[in-house]
C-alpha cells in the first residue's frame, strides 16, 4: 500500500511538473515565432506553433505536438527524480530513527 | 486617537497572519513551504515576462501605448473595487482576528484604524500583483520618462480610490448602526460592494470604448477619472503630487472621523433551513452549508449578477455559478466539530460523499433558476453543460484545497494561498492540454481521471486528518 501511494504521488508530481515544463515552453515559441507561415518548434522539437493568415484576413494559429518523446523523457526524468529523493528521504528518516533509539538507549 | 497603537496593533496583525498561515496544513513542512513560495515567485515573474513580451511585441514603437495607458487608467477603479471586494468580504469575518487586540489597552478608534490599516497594505499588494507587471514592462519599454505617466494614470488613481472606497465603508457602517442592522453588515456589505461592481462594469466598458473612438478620431477625451494624468500633461508632476496629497489629506481625516466608535460582532449564521433536517447525518451537513455566512455572500453575488444579466440583455452561459462552488474551502473546516464530538465519526469516504453531497444539493438549488434565467435569455443548453461540469470540477478541487490548506477562523489568509495555488496548477493544465490538441473525448477522459485523483487525494487527506485527531485526543 505504502509503496503503491508513493507511485501515485511520483505520477502525480510527474505530471504536475511535466505540463508546468510543457506551458513554459509552449509561450517561448508562441512569442517567438511572429513570422506567417513559419512553423516554430519548442521543448526539443516536441511543440510547434504556426501562425498564418486566413482568406478573409483573419490570423489563425496552429498549435500542437509534433514529436511526444522529448515530453515523454521530461515526464520519465522527474518520475525518476521523485522515486530517488523520497527513496533518500525515507532512508533519512530511518537513520534518525535509529540513532535517536540508540541515544534513548 | 494614539497612531502608535495604530502601527502596534497593525503590526500584530501581520505577525499572526504571518505566523498562523506558515504553519498550518500542507504548508506546515518546510519543503512545502519554499515550494509554495517559489511557485508563487514564478507565477509573479512569468506574469511579468509574459506582460513584457506582449506589450513589446503588439504595442512596441506603435505609439498606441498612450490611449492603452488612458484605458488601463479608466478601469483602474474598477479594479481597485474588485481587490477592495475580495479583502472586504475575506476579512468580514476576521473576529477572531480582532479578538487578538481585546486584551491590549487600545480604544474601539484606534482598533478600527489599525485594522484598516492592514487592510490597506492587503489591497496594495493585490493591486500590485494586477497592475505591477503592467507598469514594469511600460516603463522597461518607453524607459524611465514614462514613470510619472504610469504613476498617474495607475497608481494616484488607486490611491484615491481605495481612499473613496474606505470612506463609503465606514458611511455604510455608520448608517447601518444607526438603523441597528449592523449585526447583518455580512449580508448587507458584500451586496453593495456587488451592486458597485454591477455598476461600474458597464460604466468601465463605456469609457473604454470612448477613449479609443477619441483616439481613432484625434479628438482629445477628458473624464472625472483622467483628473491626474490631465495635471500631469498639463501642469506637471509636481501639480499632480500635491493634488493627490490634498486629496489624501481630506480624506484621511475624514475616514478617522467617521469610523465607528463601537465594535459590533458580525451575525454568522442564518437559520434558513428546517431544523428536521438534523434528523440524519445527511442533513446536518446540509444544515451546516445552507446556515453560513459565506454561502449567503456567494448567493447574494450570484442574485445580483443574475439580475444585473437579465436588465443588462447579457446573453452568456451561467458562469456566475462557479462562484457557489468556493464553498468547499470552507466545508471540511465548518464540518469538523460535528467529526470531533461524535463518538463513532463513522466511516471516511461516507464523510467525504456527504461533504460532496451537500455542495451537489446546494449547487442545484442554485444552479436550477440561474441556468432556467440563462436559457429563457436564449443561451443554448449545450453551453451551459460545460459550465455545469466545470462546477462539479471545482467542488471537488475546492474541497481538497479546504483539507490541504485548512482555513481558520479569523484566518481568511490561508484560503488565498490555497486558492491561489489551486488557481495557478488548473491553469497549467488546461493550458497544458489544450497544447496537446487532443479529442474531446479524450480530454473529458483525463479530466475525470485528474478528478478521481482529487477524490483520491482530498479521502487521505481527510483519513490523515482523523489520525492526527484521535492521536491527539489519546495523548
Amino acid at each position: 500500500m505504502k509503496w503503491l501511494l508513493r507511485f501515485i504521488a511520483g505520477l502525480t508530481v510527474s505530471f504536475v511538473v511535466t505540463m508546468i515544463v510543457v506551458v513554459t515552453s509552449f509561450i517561448t515559441t508562441m512569442f517567438s515565432a511572429s513570422e506567417m507561415g513559419v512553423r516554430k518548434f519548442g521543448l526539443f522539437g516536441a511543440l510547434f506553433f504556426e501562425p498564418h493568415e486566413q482568406a478573409d484576413g483573419a490570423t489563425a494559429l496552429e498549435i500542437g505536438v509534433s514529436n511526444g518523446a522529448p515530453i515523454a523523457v521530461v515526464f520519465s526524468i522527474s518520475l525518476v527524480f521523485y522515486v530517488a529523493v523520497a527513496s533518500v528521504l525515507e532512508r533519512l528518516k530511518l537513520h534518525k530513527k535509529r540513532l535517536l533509539q540508540a541515544d534513548k538507549g | 486617537m494614539r497612531p502608535k497603537s495604530v502601527v502596534l496593533l497593525f503590526r500584530l496583525f501581520w505577525l499572526f497572519i504571518v505566523r498562523r498561515v506558515v504553519g498550518r496544513g500542507l504548508l506546515a513542512s518546510p519543503a512545502a513551504r519554499l515550494s509554495a513560495a517559489l511557485l508563487l515567485v514564478a507565477a509573479f515573474a512569468g506574469f511579468n515576462v509574459l506582460s513584457y513580451v506582449v506589450i513589446r511585441q503588439y504595442l512596441g514603437g506603435t505609439g498606441l501605448l498612450e490611449p492603452v495607458l488612458q484605458v488601463a487608467n479608466a478601469s483602474v477603479g474598477f479594479w481597485v473595487l474588485i481587490a477592495y471586494t475580495l479583502i472586504r468580504v475575506l476579512f468580514m469575518k476576521a473576529d477572531e482576528l480582532l479578538k487578538l487586540s481585546f486584551n491590549l489597552p487600545v480604544t474601539n478608534k484606534e482598533r478600527t484604524m489599525g485594522f484598516a490599516l492592514f487592510e490597506s497594505s492587503l489591497v496594495l499588494l493585490v493591486t500590485v500583483f494586477i497592475f505591477g507587471a503592467f507598469s514594469i514592462s511600460t516603463v522597461l519599454i518607453e524607459g524611465t520618462d514614462y514613470i510619472p505617466k504610469v504613476l498617474a494614470s495607475i497608481w494616484f488613481p488607486a490611491i484615491s480610490t481605495y481612499l473613496l472606497l474606505s470612506l463609503g465603508y465606514y458611511l455604510l457602517e455608520r448608517a447601518l448602526q444607526a438603523l441597528r442592522i449592523a449585526r447583518l453588515r455580512g449580508l448587507v456589505v458584500p451586496m453593495v460592494l456587488a451592486i458597485g461592481l454591477a455598476a461600474a462594469f458597464p460604466q468601465t466598458n463605456e469609457q473604454s470604448s470612448q477613449i479609443a473612438e477619441s483616439y481613432v478620431s484625434g479628438r482629445e477625451y477628458n473624464a472625472p477619472v483622467l483628473l491626474y494624468a490631465k495635471l500631469l500633461e498639463d501642469v506637471g508632476l509636481w501639480f499632480s503630487i500635491l493634488v493627490l496629497l490634498a486629496t489624501s489629506a481630506a480624506l484621511v481625516p475624514a475616514i478617522v472621523a467617521i469610523a465607528p466608535r463601537n465594535y459590533v460582532p458580525m451575525r454568522r449564521f442564518f437559520a434558513i433551513l428546517p431544523q428536521w433536517l438534523a434528523g440524519r447525518k445527511f442533513g446536518v451537513y446540509i444544515l451546516i452549508l445552507f446556515r453560513s455566512f459565506e454561502t449567503m455572500v456567494a448567493f447574494s453575488f450570484i442574485l445580483i449578477y443574475s439580475v444585473f444579466a437579465w436588465f443588462e440583455n447579457l446573453v452568456l452561459p451561467p458562469y456566475a455559478l462557479a462562484l457557489i462552488t468556493f464553498q468547499g474551502v470552507y466545508a471540511f473546516s465548518n464540518s469538523e466539530p460535528l467529526r470531533r464530538i461524535a463518538t463513532y465519526p463513522g466511516r471516511t469516504v461516507a464523510n467525504y460523499l456527504r461533504l460532496v453531497g451537500s455542495q451537489g444539493v446546494l449547487l442545484v438549488v442554485v444552479g436550477v433558476p440561474v441556468v432556467g434565467l440563462s436559457l429563457a435569455q436564449g443561451v443554448p443548453l449545450e453551453a451551459c453543460l460545460p459550465v455545469l461540469g466545470f462546477c462539479v470540477s471545482n467542488i471537488l478541487i475546492s474541497t481538497l484545497v479546504g483539507i490541504a490548506f485548512p482555513p481558520e477562523k479569523g484566518n481568511p489568509f490561508t484560503v488565498i494561498i490555497g486558492v491561489l495555488l489551486t488557481l495557478i496548477l488548473v491553469m497549467i493544465f488546461a493550458l497544458g492540454l489544450n497544447v496537446f490538441n487532443f479529442e474531446p473525448i479524450t480530454n473529458t477522459a483525463i479530466f475525470t481521471a485528474l478528478n478521481l485523483l482529487v477524490v483520491f487525494y482530498s479521502i487521505l487527506g481527510m483519513r490523515r486528518m482523523e489520525r492526527i485527531a484521535r492521536n491527539e485526543v489519546v495523548a
